[in-house]
């Protein structure tokens, strides 16, 4: 109980006259008798006291001790011992013997239990002999009692709460003791203060506490604890620098104060500034050569690796004291870094086994243990922790990192997670037990038990958000196909290297934001630190470029060079698809001979001869076939892409191509049944392209027809195509055709010249109206000549047709007069 | 015309021996504008008769005719079972027979005709001079080239001098010796000095016609004769024509009904017909790659 140092407050307390004046009526008893006597001779002891007579006074209270104790034992069970018991309580109290009282006062105590002077007094009396088991339950019954005189006993309550870091009952207790306390020693509440800032500190409020040590500090010289204090604020703040700085100034101002030079170089050792702590220890060391100084510079040696010096430094400690437990656990620590495990074990046992109530030592031979690969006997050791502690997680801790070392997940999660119960704030336990988890969590995934692994990891998560273990719950999220939440995760971690980065890029690609994918996937190539992880970084960019559509582009990544050999086999795998999907881009993009090359690529690997792929190869070679007017080879292809029922196309796509082959073919006929055949399966009246192919096909059948001269049916047909498709310039101009062949000459040729612009033919139409009708030979061959230069499909005759025309100019082109019908008879 | 008629002299009219006596078939070759020079008109009517008659087993005779009347007095005799007659000089007759083949020359059952001319560079300047042309029936061979050649385009009797010869090495001889300033011969044989100022569409080569019945045996004999040179063979593509030719000579071509447009065939549209649904690319394993700290507790 070093924090119970001189409480001079005390003495001067006990040393007063009795709170009440005792009247005796006569005649006295002899047990009256010598508790008068007793009571004036403690009277006397208090005026010496305050005269400054110390050697009188104590001869005046031993004396009255002697007179309180006659009185006792001429009275045990009578009127006077309870008040004898109090003075004898006093005066032993005032003469720091306090066994005496102690063994006195117990039996008076335990005969009267309304006696609270003499319950106060003999908790005191315990309390002091630190038998603080039996001195507590008497502490708590006076204060409860609340009397103002025992107001020391909200101190001592306070003080014992302190150190068993109850910072709340602490608190309590010292508040309890300000209101008690008579005004006359409010002169030494500075030091109530302080101990109030310790109980701030122990609940963790940092502001609280500096509030309270200021305020013991006011109006004083500087105080090395109230300093003390306001620097443990500050590093509680986690203001390591000003604390340093406020230590550093107070060890110049108190060159004497050892604690503050202790604590500095504490600081700096933790703070890993070795060079001023070893400065600061090796100070100390020279101006007392205390246990705790060489203790110290035997941290900071070993912390410099220097294990040498740091045993010196330990053993110089235990010359000093032979049991000094820091010593004793930085020695050992010295003796496993030299290797000498088995002769830190034995130091250590040693130890524990001459300080047993020593948890510290008990934990630190568990730990030696764990590191000789003793880990069973770590595990007993660390097991008499738990019990001798129980509410303490220190022991917890321990096992938890037995069990961690030997990979006995279950164990070691259930360890810290009674830590965690006993402590919710103790940080290592959270920290621990989090990657107990992620272990745990490992192990499972690796066994397939992904649902398992992913609930340890989300834990692991929930107590511990950093980077690798929301990279690795990210990565089973994947894995599961729950891209939201890994999206979620991965944007939650405050720093992401490029790890975070790829993988979000692939939970955003998984969410269908390919783009932002994409973005992310650039990101993680960029802070890719070699070039595999670059090339993992970019084969997920080919991806989002796959799902963008670009199949180019992906196709160029996907088949480039690699240097991890795990994204070679992702390029692998995608690169045929995204050959054929290339494939069938070109198609649409009429690159016939593009595709083609594209497929033989694609057909080139071996990958592709799996299904999907194989069959969406085979459905774009049907459709080159086609483009190629292969049919045969299309109908096959086509036939065989299609066969089975597979999510990759619509029910309606075979029926619907082979329409549109046999519509390419000429086969109007079986076009249209199958046609019939699409339209029959769901969804297929949404397709806008069906309903492209059925006009597609009614306008080549209207071709057909006015071909075969079937004018009427031709023009019923075209009627309904126009009605149908009111805009579609082809269909239009083909009525015209038909109308003109029927006689309406001039709105026809008003159409031709209307559409002339997109239908070549119009230009053809124009030329035979204005050779044929209009014997405009000019005329005809400027239009034949616009027809020639759009590229119309009968481009070849037309031009023998101006040739012809050209080379009969000049002859007065005679005959366009006239019908040739008419010539007949030449 | 003298000259004309020089050539008609030594034209061979071969009194063919009557089938009726003999039994055999007889074949009448006219072909002047298709076949050049006598001689080979002769010898291929020979190699003719001879192949054929290896084809039917019996005796076949040919005969060559020089003008196209006694072909068509031949003909009406019943002297002809079949003839081998220009396609254009068949068009324009009239006399009763059935088309069966179609002689291939070069590899071609049609032929371009030229306008060739020694001094003309274009046809303008060819205007109302001599232009020398095979006789073909006669009377309708100007529509042969009005209607034909420059397709109802130029009224050609009008505007040209037309010169008709009996063959066509007559027509080039003549336009050699300054005779004619221009002669109309198909393009294959437009290879002489002259420029070519025209060219003609396509015009049938000859066609094989039988007379009185018995068509088919015989145009199924004459198309399984082999090459009869200059003739690659004969083949029944095109033999339609015959009628078309005809009608364009005799009445003249018809106005070309207007275009149609043809309406480019839709693309298919692959994106509602492919959805791509559970072809998902392949992502590499996370599970493989799961790191998590591997720092341990120490204290």
């Amino acid at each position: 109980m070093r924090v119970l140092g001189a409480v001079p407050v005390l003495v001067l307390i006990l040393s007063s006259p009795p709170a009440r004046a005792q009247y005796r009526p006569p005649p006295p008893t002899e047990a009256a008798e010598r508790l008068r006597e007793g009571d004036d001779l403690r009277q006397e002891a208090a005026r010496l006291d305050s005269k400054g007579d110390r050697s009188g006074a104590d001869d005046r209270y031993r004396r009255a001790a002697d007179r309180y104790e006659r009185a006792l034992a001429a009275d045990l069970d009578g009127k006077q011992a309870v008040p004898a018991a109090a003075g004898l309580g006093a005066a032993c109290t005032a003469l720091h013997d306090y066994a005496r009282a102690a063994r006195a006062l117990a039996p008076v105590a335990a005969s009267h239990p309304e006696a609270t002077d003499v319950k106060f007094h003999l908790a005191v009396a315990l309390y002091k002999l630190k038998r603080y088991a039996e001195a507590l339950p008497l502490l708590d019954e006076v204060c409860k009692k609340g009397a103002p005189e025992h107001f020391i006993a909200h101190y001592y309550r306070g003080v014992y709460a302190i150190v068993e870091k109850d910072g709340t009952g602490a608190l309590e207790a010292l508040q309890r003791y300000l209101t008690l306390r008579p005004a006359e020693i409010a002169g030494d509440d500075y030091q109530i203060h302080e101990l109030v800032g310790r109980a701030y500190l122990l609940l963790r409020k940092a502001p609280e506490a500096r509030a309270a040590f200021t305020r013991a500090q006011a109006g004083r010289p500087e105080s090395v604890s109230a300093q003390m204090g306001v620097e443990a604020a500050l590093e509680l703040e986690g203001k390591r620098a000003e604390a340093v700085a406020l230590l550093g100034g107070l060890a110049q101002r108190h060159p004497a104060a050892v604690d503050v030079k202790q604590r500095l170089g504490a600081l700096l050792l933790a703070g890993g500034d070795y060079a001023r702590a070893a400065d600061i220890a090796q100070q100390l060391v020279k101006q007392q050569p205390s246990p705790t100084a060489h203790v110290l510079l035997g941290d900071v040696r070993l912390a410099q690796k220097q294990a040498r010096p740091a045993e010196q430094q330990y053993r110089e400690a235990l010359k000093l004291q032979a049991d000094f437990v820091p010593a004793q656990l930085g020695l050992s620590r010295t003796l496993e870094q030299l290797g000498k495990s088995a002769e830190a074990i034995e130091l250590l046992t040693a130890a524990a086994r001459a300080h047993p109530e020593d948890l510290a030592l008990q934990g630190a031979l568990g730990s030696a243990c764990r590191r000789a690969g003793r880990f069973q006997q770590a595990i007993e050791v660390h097991q008499v922790v738990v019990d001798r502690a129980p509410r303490n997680p220190l022991g917890q801790l321990l096992l938890g990192a037995d069990h961690f070392a030997t990979g006995q997940w279950d164990e070691a999660i259930a360890d810290y997670s009674a830590a965690l119960k006993l402590d919710p704030a103790e940080p290592r336990a959270r920290h621990w037990l989090a990657l107990a988890l992620a272990r745990r969590a490992q192990v499972r995934a690796r066994s397939n038990l992904i649902d398992d692994a992913v609930l340890d990891l989300r834990r692991a998560f929930d107590l511990d958000r950093t980077t690798p273990i929301g990279e690795a719950l990210a990565a089973l999220l994947l894995t599961r196909k729950q891209f939201l939440e890994a999206e979620a995760a991965l944007k939650s971690i405050a720093n992401p290297g490029w790890r975070e980065p790829l993988l979000l890029g692939y939970a955003l690609l998984g969410n269908g934001d390919a783009k932002a994918a994409l973005t992310s996937f650039e990101q993680a190539g960029l802070h890719a630190p070699d070039g595999a992880t670059r090339s993992d970084a970019y084969v997920g960019w080919a991806l989002a470029k796959l799902e963008l559509g670009d199949f180019e582009t992906a196709v160029g990544k996907l088949s480039g060079p690699s240097e991890s050999p795990a994204a070679l086999k992702v390029m692998r795998a995608n690169l045929p698809i995204a050959l054929v999907r290339l494939g069938l881009r070109r198609l649409d993009e009429n690159d016939v001979a593009g595709a083609q090359k594209v497929l033989d690529a694609a057909t080139a690997l071996p990958e592709s001869r799996r299904a999907p792929v194989s069959a969406i190869a085979e459905l774009l070679r049907g459709l080159i076939a086609m483009d190629r007017a292969q049919w045969a080879q299309a109908e096959s292809s086509i036939g065989a892409a299609l066969s089975k029922k597979e999510p990759w196309f619509e029910p309606y796509a075979r029926p619907l191509l082979t329409a549109y082959l046999e519509y390419r073919r000429g086969r109007l006929k079986v076009a249209r049944a199958a046609l019939a055949t699409a339209r029959k399966l769901p969804g297929a009246d949404k397709v806008a392209w069906a309903q492209e192919l059925t006009r597609a096909i009614g306008r080549r059948e209207a071709e057909q027809l006015y071909a075969e001269g079937a004018l009427p049916k031709a023009e019923q047909l075209l009627k309904s195509l126009a009605a149908a498709d009111p805009l579609n310039a082809v269909v239009t101009h083909n009525l015209a055709a038909l109308r003109y062949r029927r006689g309406a000459v001039d709105a026809a040729v008003t159409t031709f010249r209307q559409v002339a612009d997109t239908i070549p033919e119009a230009e053809l139409n124009l030329g035979l109206h204005a050779q044929y009708r209009q014997r405009d030979a000019r005329a005809a061959m400027a239009h034949y000549q616009k027809y020639i230069a759009a590229g119309g499909a009968r481009a070849p005759t037309v031009r023998e047709w101006v040739d012809r025309i050209e080379r009969l100019q000049g002859l007065d082109a005679a005959p366009a007069a006239a019908p040739a019908a008419d010539r007949s008879g030449r | 015309m003298k000259r004309l008629g020089l050539a008609v002299a030594w034209l061979l009219l071969a009194v063919a021996p009557a089938r009726a006596k003999t039994g055999a078939t007889t074949i009448g070759l006219f072909v002047p504008s298709t076949i050049p020079d006598g001689q080979a008109r002769f010898d291929l009517g020979q190699k003719l008769a001879a192949e054929l008659q290896k084809a039917l087993g019996h005796p076949v005779e040919a005969l060559s005719f020089a003008r196209y009347s006694d072909f068509a007095a031949a003909a009406r005799a019943g002297k002809l079972d079949l003839g081998v007659v220009d396609g254009w000089v068949a068009a324009e007759a009239s006399e009763r027979f059935t088309p069966v083949a179609v002689a291939v020359i070069a590899g071609e059952t049609r032929q371009r005709w030229a306008l060739v001319s020694r001094g003309a560079r274009t046809l303008a300047e060819l205007a109302g001079k001599r232009v020398a042309l095979t006789r073909g029936v006669g009377p309708g061979d100007g529509l042969f080239v009005t209607n034909v050649i420059f397709e109802g385009d130029l009224d050609a009797p009008a505007r040209f001098k037309l010169t008709f010869v009996p063959a066509v090495e007559s027509a080039t001889k003549v336009l050699d010796i300054g005779s004619a300033d221009a002669a109309l011969v198909p393009l294959a044989q437009a290879g002489g000095k002259g420029r070519v100022v025209y060219k003609s569409p396509q015009v049938l080569t000859a066609v094989a016609v039988a007379f009185r019945g018995g068509g088919r045996d015989l145009g199924a004999a004459l198309r399984s004769v082999g090459a009869v040179a200059p003739l690659d063979r004969f083949v029944t593509e095109g033999v339609d024509e015959l009628v078309a030719l005809r009608r364009v000579l005799l009445r003249g071509p018809t106005t070309p009904p207007p275009a149609f447009a043809d309406s480019p065939p839709p693309r298919p549209d692959l994106r509602a017909l492919v959805t791509f649904k559970g072809v998902s690319p392949t992502w590499p394993s996370f599970i493989e790659t799961l790191n998590v700290p591997s720092e341990a507790p120490e204290d």
